[in-house]
C-alpha cells in the first residue's frame, strides 16, 4: 500500500475513534500533559539558570577585595597593576558603602541585617570585566592569583568557581526533574496503553473483520498507533501551552516588581530544540502505550 | 482451486475432521452440507487459513496453506471472499463504509474504494440503503451488503459459512440467486449450509460431512 494512503487511512481512522471516545482519550491526553509538565517545567527552570549561568560567566567578572583599613597608596597600586594588565577591558572601585547600598538593593529582605551590626562588613573591592579571549578558568586563575599579591588585597574571586558550584545545583536539579518527569511519563504511557486497550476491545468486530478481508497487520494496528501518537503530540501541545503561562506569570512577576535578582535570570521559554524535544517525548510516550496495548489485539481472530 | 489431501483437524482429543480428500475446480458452485456439528466451519476455517490442519495438505488458488507464512495470509485472503451467517457487519460504520472499508484496507485509492462499493451495492440491490446503519437494515439486507463487501477485492473464490442462516426462506432464495450470479461471472463458490430444501433447490454438486468425515457416495469427483 502507498504510503500516503496509509497514513492517511491510519491517521483518519484515528481521529475518527478519538472523536467518538473524547472523555477517555481525555485521560490519557491529561496524564501526558502532566507528566510533560512536570518534566518540562523542572527542564525550564535548568535551561532558565543555565542561560543565567552562562551569562555570568560570558561576563567575565573578577573581583579583586581589599583588605580592611587600605590606606589610599594600596589602593592606588593595585588600581595601576589592574590597569596595566592587558587582560582587562575595563574596572571600577566599589567602596564599602556602595557595597552595602548594593547588598541593600540586592537582598531586599536581608538588607536590614547591615543596619544591626556595628560595622560594614562588606569590604571595598575592584570589580574588573576581563576581556572576550581572557574570560576562560585558566586565564582567569592567574589573573586572580596575580593580583592576589599585591599589598593591600585580601583575596581575588572570580566568578567562574561559583558558577561551577551552581551548575552543579543545576544539573542536579535536572536530574531529579528527569527521574520525577520519567516516573509521571510511565505513568503516563500505561493509562495510554489501557485506553488503546479499551478501544482495541470495542473495535473487535471492525479488527476480526479487516484480517478477514486482508488487511495487513500493519493496517489494523496502524490507526491504533496512530491515535496514541495523536494522544502523545495533543498532551505535548497541551503542557506546552501550560509551561508558556507559567514562564508568562513569571515574567510578569519579575517585571512587576520582584527580587531584584530574579530579573538577572531573563526567563526564556524553550528553544526550537528542547520545544521538539518535548513534543517528540509526547509523541513517544503515546505510541509506547499503543504498541503496549496489543496484546488485546493479538488474540483476536487471525 | 481447492484441492484438500488427507486433511485431519484435531482439537486436542477431539477430532473435527478425519482423512477428508476433495477437489473443487474453478468455477464450480459447490454445497458442503452435514449436520451441526460434522465440521463444515472447521473445513472452511481451513480453507480461509484461520487455522491449520493438523494433518495433510491444503491447496486453495494456488497456494499451500500449510506451508504458507503467517505474514502472507493477508495476501492470500484478497483472493477469498468471505459470507458469514452472523453478516459480520460493523455497526458503528453505514452500510456504504462497511464496503468501502475494505477497499482503502487492501490499499485501493479513496476514489477506487469509493465507486467500487458504489457499484458493488448497486449490483446486490442495497445502493438505497448506502447511508444507513446495519441495524437499520434487514437481515436480507445486511447478507447483501456482507456479499458486496466480500466481492470488493474481486475475489476468485466465495466461501460462505451458512449465509442463509438467520433469513427467512425467501430472503434464502434471493441470496442464493445473488450466489449464482456471482458463479455466472467466474468466481468459484463454496457455500456451508444444512438447509436441504436450499440445496435441493438449487441443486448443485454437494460434499457431505458426517461426523468430521466425508460422505463418498455424496461426493461427485474427489481426488484420487
Amino acid at each position: 500500500m502507498r504510503a500516503d494512503r496509509y497514513l492517511k487511512l491510519c491517521f483518519g481512522e484515528a481521529l475518527r475513534g478519538l472523536a467518538g471516545r473524547r472523555r477517555a482519550a481525555s485521560s490519557a491526553v491529561l496524564i501526558i500533559a502532566l507528566s510533560l509538565v512536570v518534566l518540562g517545567g523542572f527542564l525550564l527552570v535548568s535551561h532558565n539558570l543555565n542561560g543565567l549561568l552562562h551569562r555570568w560567566r560570558e561576563r567575565g567578572h573578577v573581583q579583586v577585595f581589599l583588605e580592611p583599613g587600605f590606606t589610599v597608596s594600596q589602593q592606588q597600586a593595585v588600581a595601576d597593576a589592574i590597569r596595566e594588565s592587558p587582560e582587562i577591558d575595563s574596572f571600577r572601585f566599589m567602596s564599602a558603602d556602595e557595597a552595602a547600598t548594593q547588598f541593600r538593593n540586592d537582598f531586599q529582605e536581608l538588607g536590614d541585617l547591615l543596619t544591626f551590626l556595628e560595622e560594614n562588613p562588606l569590604p571595598a573591592s575592584f570589580v574588573i570585566t576581563v576581556r572576550e579571549r581572557s574570560r576562560n578558568e585558566g586565564a582567569l586563575l592567574t589573573l586572580a592569583e596575580n593580583w592576589e599579591t599585591l599589598p593591600g588585597v585580601d583575596a581575588a574571586q572570580y566568578d567562574l568557581e561559583v558558577i561551577r558550584r551552581l551548575e552543579l545545583g543545576v544539573n542536579g536539579l535536572r536530574f531529579v526533574g528527569i527521574v520525577l518527569g520519567g516516573v509521571v511519563l510511565i505513568a503516563a504511557i500505561i493509562t495510554t496503553a489501557n485506553v488503546i486497550r479499551v478501544l482495541v476491545v470495542a473495535r473487535r468486530r471492525e479488527i476480526i473483520v479487516l484480517r478477514l478481508v486482508g488487511a495487513t497487520e500493519s493496517v489494523v494496528r496502524g490507526r491504533f498507533l496512530a491515535e496514541g501518537a495523536i494522544q502523545g503530540f495533543l498532551g505535548s501541545v497541551f503542557a506546552l501551552m501550560i509551561l508558556y503561562a507559567i514562564c508568562r506569570i513569571g515574567v510578569s512577576f519579575v517585571t512587576a516588581g520582584g527580587p531584584p535578582l530574579l530579573s538577572l535570570v531573563e526567563l526564556q521559554f524553550f528553544n526550537v530544540v528542547l520545544f521538539a524535544q518535548l513534543i517528540g517525548l509526547g509523541v513517544a510516550a503515546g505510541l509506547i502505550g499503543a504498541l503496549l496495548a496489543f496484546g488485546a489485539a493479538d488474540s483476536l481472530e487471525q | 482451486m481447492i484441492r484438500c489431501f488427507h486433511v485431519t483437524k484435531r482439537y486436542g482429543a477431539i477430532t473435527a475432521l478425519t482423512d477428508i480428500s476433495f477437489q473443487i475446480d474453478e468455477g464450480e458452485f459447490v454445497f458442503l452440507t452435514g449436520q451441526s456439528g460434522a465440521g463444515k466451519t472447521t473445513l472452511l476455517r481451513l480453507l480461509y487459513r484461520a487455522e491449520l490442519p493438523t494433518s495433510g495438505q491444503l491447496i486453495v488458488a494456488g497456494r499451500n496453506l500449510a506451508t504458507m507464512p503467517r505474514r502472507q495470509v493477508p495476501r492470500f485472503r484478497r483472493r477469498l471472499g468471505l459470507v458469514f451467517q452472523d453478516f459480520k457487519l460493523i455497526e458503528d460504520r453505514t452500510v456504504f463504509d462497511n464496503v468501502a472499508l475494505v477497499g482503502l484496507a487492501v490499499g485501493f485509492s479513496f476514489t477506487e474504494s469509493q465507486r467500487r462499493a458504489s457499484e458493488l451495492l448497486r449490483l446486490v440491490d442495497v445502493d438505497g440503503r448506502a447511508q444507513l446503519f446495519p441495524a437499520q437494515v434487514s437481515g436480507g439486507e445486511q447478507q447483501r451488503v456482507s456479499i458486496a463487501r466480500a466481492l470488493m477485492t474481486a475475489p476468485k473464490l466465495l466461501l460462505a459459512d451458512e449465509p442463509t442462516g438467520n433469513l427467512d426462506p425467501e430472503r434464502a432464495n434471493e441470496i442464493m440467486r445473488i450466489f449464482h450470479a456471482i458463479n455466472q461471472s467466474g468466481t468459484t463458490v463454496l457455500v456451508a449450509t444444512h438447509d436441504a430444501d436450499l440445496i435441493g433447490t438449487v441443486g448443485r454438486r454437494t460434499l457431505t460431512l458426517e461426523a468430521g468425515r466425508l460422505n463418498t457416495l455424496a461426493v461427485a469427483s474427489q481426488v484420487s
